[in-house]
C-alpha cells in the first residue's frame, strides 16, 4: 500500500538535495548547454532549413527568383507549395520553418510600375531572422535591378523589357548593391539553427539519464547513513519509500529535461513538436532513468561505485542509443543494438514530432517499447532496493 | 517492591531470538518497560543490544519471540503500529545536506504529523535538545554532539509512547551528554516509556528506573540499581592502582580463592572478593609475587560495573 503524500514528501526532499548540490548544478545546468551550443555550431550547417514556396508556374521572373533564393543558401531546404493556404498551414504547424508566396503575375507587374510584394510567412522570431536573411538578399538584388531596369527605361524611354537584362548584367559590376545583398545574404546568425535542435534532442536523452545517475550516489548514501532504515522505522511502508525515492529520481530527471527544454527553445529557437506526445515521451523516458537509478542506487556497495557504474551506463546507454552519433549513420549492428535501447526510442520518437509533426498517434510504437521498458525496470528496481533497504 | 498501582506495560518483549548465520545474536531475551519507566540495557559492545532494538522497533526480522506495544504486535510490516515508537539508532541517521528544521520536517511527516502541530513540535523538540539558534543551519555544519542531539530529537518528535534510544550519548563531550541525558529524564517524567541502550555503567545508574544486564545475547540480571547490587551479596569491590606487569597479576589474583573477578582497566585492577579487610595482605602479596607494584588501594561500595564483573567474570567496558 503505497501512501501517495508521504511518497511526494520523500520524492521533494530528495529533490531538495539535487538542487542544493552546488556541484550537480555543473552538469545539471551548464554543461549541457555548452554541448547543444558547441553541437549546434558544429552540425549549424549540416541541417537545412525547410522553406516552402508558392510560386506561380510558367512565370520566368518567378522562376528566376526561386533559383536565386536556392543559389544564394545551403542552408534552405525549399519546396514547393501548391496554395496559400496549405503554405500557412504547414508552417502554422510547425512542418515548415518559414513559407515564402509570389504573388501571379509576378514577371508583369515587374514590368509594369506598381508596388509588387513577396510575402514572407514564418511562426517565431528567432527562425524569421535567420531565415530571412538569404530570402531578402534574393528578393533585394531582383529589387534593384527591377528599380534600375524602370529608371533606365523611364530615362531613355527604352522598352522596360529591353532594360532588364542590362540591368541584370550591370548588378554585378555596381559595387554598392552588390555589397549590401551579399552581406545580409550571409550575415543571419541563426541560419544554422536546426542544429540546436539535434543537439537538444541528443542532449535531453544523454543528461536525463546522467543526470538520474548522480541521483543513484546520493541514494546509496541515504542507505549507507542509515537514513532509509530510519524511514522504514516509521510508520511508512516499504513501497511507499520505494515509490518516493522513484519519485525523487524521477522529479530530477524531469527537472533536467525541462531545463533542456525551456533554454533549447526559448534561446536556440527549438520546436519540440506536439507537446502532448513529446510529453509523453519525456515522462516515459524518465520513468525508465528513474528506475535504472533506483536499480544502480540498490546495487551499489558505496556512493563512489555509484556514480562510476551510473555514469559508465548512462554514457554506454547514451553512445549506444544515438545521443553521441546520430543514429542514422550508424554502421548495422550498432543499430541493432540501439533499437532495444529506450534511448533510441525516445530520440527518434522526438525527433520523429520535431520533423515531421503529428501527434501522440505518430510516436505509438515509441511510446508502447518505453512503457515496457519502464514497467519492467521499475519492478526490478523496486524489487532490488526494498530488499537493499530491509535485508 | 511497593504495593502502588503499577503504570501499564507499553513494551512486552518475550523470549527473542536471532541468529546471524552461526553467530547467535540474541538468546530468549524477555523484558518488559511500562508507562513512564527508563529501562536500561547495559552490556558490552556486541552484546546485542542493537539487535534488540531493530527487533522492537520492527526494522529486523526475528527468528522467534513476540514483542508488543501497547499490546499491538510488531514485527517488520506492522506499518501502523510503528506510530506508537520513536527511535534513535545508534549510528547517526540524518541527512547531512538539509537544516535540522527540514529534517524534523521530513521525518514528522513521515510519522504522520503536519500543519501547525508538526511546527509546534518541531520547535518543542528543538528547544529540547538545544539546538533551536541551529535550526536552520545544514546538519554537516554541526557538530557531533550537535548531530547527536538532532538525532535524537527526530526519535521523539511524534510524542510515540514507547522511544528507544540506542547508545544515544557515544562520542558525544560531556557537555552534550549532559544536555541529552537530562532531555530524556524529561521525557521519563513525562509518561513516555524509555528503552535506553548504553555500555556506560553511569548512564545507566543515573538514568534508568531498572537496568537488565545483558552479555553475548542473554539478560543475565535484571533489576533496580539496588536489586542488581544486591547480587553481589556481602561481597566487596577492590581497586588497586598499580604500575608493572598488570596482566599477570590479574591472572595471579583472579586464581585466589575468595576473588570473583579480575580485570584491569585503565591501570586499575579491580577486583569482586569476598571480604576486603580479610584478603588484602594476601592480594597484595599475589600482585608483587606476579612482577607488579602496587601505588593505591580502595575500597568502594559494589556498582553495576561490579555487578556485571561478579556476573560474567569480565569487565563492562572493553580493557584497553
Ligand atoms: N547484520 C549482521 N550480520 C552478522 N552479524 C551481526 C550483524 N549485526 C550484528 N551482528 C553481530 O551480532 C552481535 C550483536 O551485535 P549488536 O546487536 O550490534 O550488539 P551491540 O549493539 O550490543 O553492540 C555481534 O557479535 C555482531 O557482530
Ligand atoms: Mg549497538
Amino acid at each position: 500500500m503505497i501512501d501517495i503524500r508521504k511518497a511526494i514528501e520523500i520524492g521533494r526532499v530528495n529533490l531538495l538535495r539535487q538542487v542544493r548540490d552546488r556541484s550537480d548544478l555543473f552538469f545539471v545546468f551548464v554543461l549541457p548547454t555548452i554541448i547543444i551550443v558547441a553541437l549546434g555550431l558544429q552540425f549549424g550547417g549540416m541541417t537545412l532549413v525547410r522553406v516552402g514556396i508558392v510560386a506561380p508556374t510558367g512565370d520566368a521572373a518567378a522562376t528566376a527568383l526561386v533559383a536565386q533564393i536556392k543559389g544564394d543558401s545551403k542552408t534552405l531546404d525549399l519546396r514547393t507549395v501548391a496554395t496559400v493556404d496549405e503554405l500557412r498551414s504547414l508552417v502554422e504547424r510547425g512542418r515548415l520553418e518559414a513559407g515564402v508566396v509570389i504573388p501571379n503575375g509576378f514577371g508583369a507587374a515587374l514590368s509594369g510600375t506598381g508596388t509588387v510584394s513577396v510575402t514572407y510567412l514564418a511562426t517565431t522570431g528567432a527562425l524569421t531572422s535567420g531565415v530571412r536573411a538569404p530570402i531578402e538578399a534574393a528578393v533585394a538584388r531582383l529589387a534593384a535591378i527591377t528599380t534600375a531596369a524602370r529608371i533606365a527605361s523611364g530615362a531613355t524611354g527604352t522598352d522596360a523589357a529591353a532594360a532588364r537584362p542590362l540591368a541584370e548584367n550591370l548588378y554585378d559590376t555596381v559595387p554598392g548593391i552588390t555589397i549590401d545583398a551579399k552581406t545580409v545574404g550571409e550575415a543571419g546568425m541563426f541560419a544554422g539553427f536546426s542544429g540546436f535542435t539535434f543537439g537538444a534532442s541528443t542532449q535531453l536523452v544523454l543528461f536525463m539519464f546522467l543526470t538520474s545517475m548522480t541521483a543513484a550516489g546520493r541514494l546509496v548514501w541515504s542507505r549507507k547513513i542509515g537514513v532509509s532504515r530510519r524511514m522504514v522505522s516509521t510508520p511508512t511502508s516499504v513501497a511507499t519509500i520505494v515509490a518516493g525515492e522513484a519519485l525523487g529520481r524521477f522529479g530530477v530527471a524531469m527537472l533536467q529535461a525541462g531545463y533542456i527544454i525551456a533554454v533549447s527553445s526559448l534561446v536556440f529557437g527549438v520546436s519540440w513538436g506536439d507537446p502532448l506526445a513529446a510529453g509523453a515521451l519525456i515522462a516515459l523516458f524518465g520513468v525508465v532513468a528513474a528506475g535504472v537509478a533506483l536499480l544502480v542506487g540498490a546495487l551499489a556497495r558505496t556512493p563512489d561505485q555509484a556514480s562510476s557504474m551510473g555514469v559508465f551506463v548512462g554514457l554506454a546507454m547514451g553512445a549506444l542509443g544515438g545521443s553521441m552519433i546520430p543514429f542514422q549513420v550508424m554502421p548495422p549492428l550498432m543499430q541493432n543494438i540501439a533499437r532495444l535501447l529506450p534511448q533510441s526510442w525516445t530520440l527518434l520518437g522526438i525527433q520523429t514530432l520535431i520533423r515531421d509533426g503529428g501527434g501522440i498517434a505518430s510516436v505509438a510504437p515509441n511510446l508502447a517499447v518505453l512503457a515496457v521498458w519502464a514497467v519492467g525496470v521499475m519492478a526490478l528496481a523496486s524489487w532490488r532496493f526494498r530488499k537493499a533497504i530491509t535485508g | 517492591m511497593t504495593g502502588e498501582p503499577q503504570a501499564p506495560v507499553v513494551l512486552s518483549v518475550r523470549g527473542l531470538r536471532k541468529r546471524y548465520g552461526d553467530l547467535e545474536a540474541v538468546k530468549d531475551v524477555s523484558f518488559d518497560i511500562r508507562e513512564g519507566e527508563t529501562y536500561g540495557l547495559l552490556g558490552p559492545n556486541g552484546a546485542g543490544k542493537s539487535t534488540t532494538i531493530s527487533i522492537v522497533c520492527g526494522l529486523l526480522r526475528r527468528d522467534a519471540g513476540e514483542v508488543t506495544v501497547d499490546g499491538k504486535p510488531i514485527d517488520t510490516g506492522a506499518v501502523a503500529a510503528k506510530a506508537g515508537i520513536g527511535v534513535v539508532p545508534q549510528d547517526l541517521a540524518i541527512y547531512p545536506d538539509l537544516s535540522a528544521r527540514e529534517n524534523l520536517t521530513f521525518f514528522g511527516r513521515l510519522y504522520g504529523l503536519g500543519g501547525a502541530r508538526l511546527k509546534s513540535r518541531i520547535d518543542t523538540c528543538l528547544e529540547l535538545v538545544g539546538l533551536a539558534d541551529r535550526a536552520n543551519e545544514r546538519t554537516d555544519h554541526f557538530s557531533g554532539g550537535m548531530q547527536r542531539r538532532l538525532n535524537i530529537a527526530i526519535g521523539m518528535l511524534h510524542e510515540p509512547r514507547l522511544l528507544l534510544l540506542d547508545e544515544p550519548t557515544v562520542g558525544v563531550d560531556p557537555q552534550s551528554r549532559n544536555a541529552i541525558l537530562e532531555s530524556i529524564a524529561a521525557l521519563g517524567r513525562e509518561g513516555m516509556a524509555v528503552l535506553y541502550t548504553t555500555h556506560y555503567m553511569e548512564e545507566a545508574e543515573r538514568l534508568c528506573d531498572r537496568v537488565g544486564i545483558i552479555d553475548a545475547g542473554e539478560i543475565r540480571a535484571e533489576g533496580t540499581r539496588r536489586e542488581l547490587v544486591a547480587l553481589v551479596g556481602q561481597r566487596d569491590e577492590v581497586r588497586l592502582t598499580a604500575t608493572g606487569d598488570l596482566g599477570a597479576a590479574t591472572k595471579a589474583v583472579g586464581a585466589l580463592p575468595g576473588v570473583g573477578g579480575a580485570v584491569v582497566r585503565d591501570g586499575v585492577l579491580e577486583l569482586v572478593v569476598d571480604d576486603a579487610r580479610g584478603m588484602l595482605p594476601r592480594l597484595l602479596d599475589a600482585v608483587d609475587k606476579a612482577g607488579a607494584t602496587v601505588r593505591g588501594v580502595d575500597v568502594v561500595q559494589p556498582d553495576l560495573e561490579a555487578v556485571f564483573l561478579h556476573l560474567t567474570g569480565r569487565a563492562l567496558r572493553d580493557a584497553s
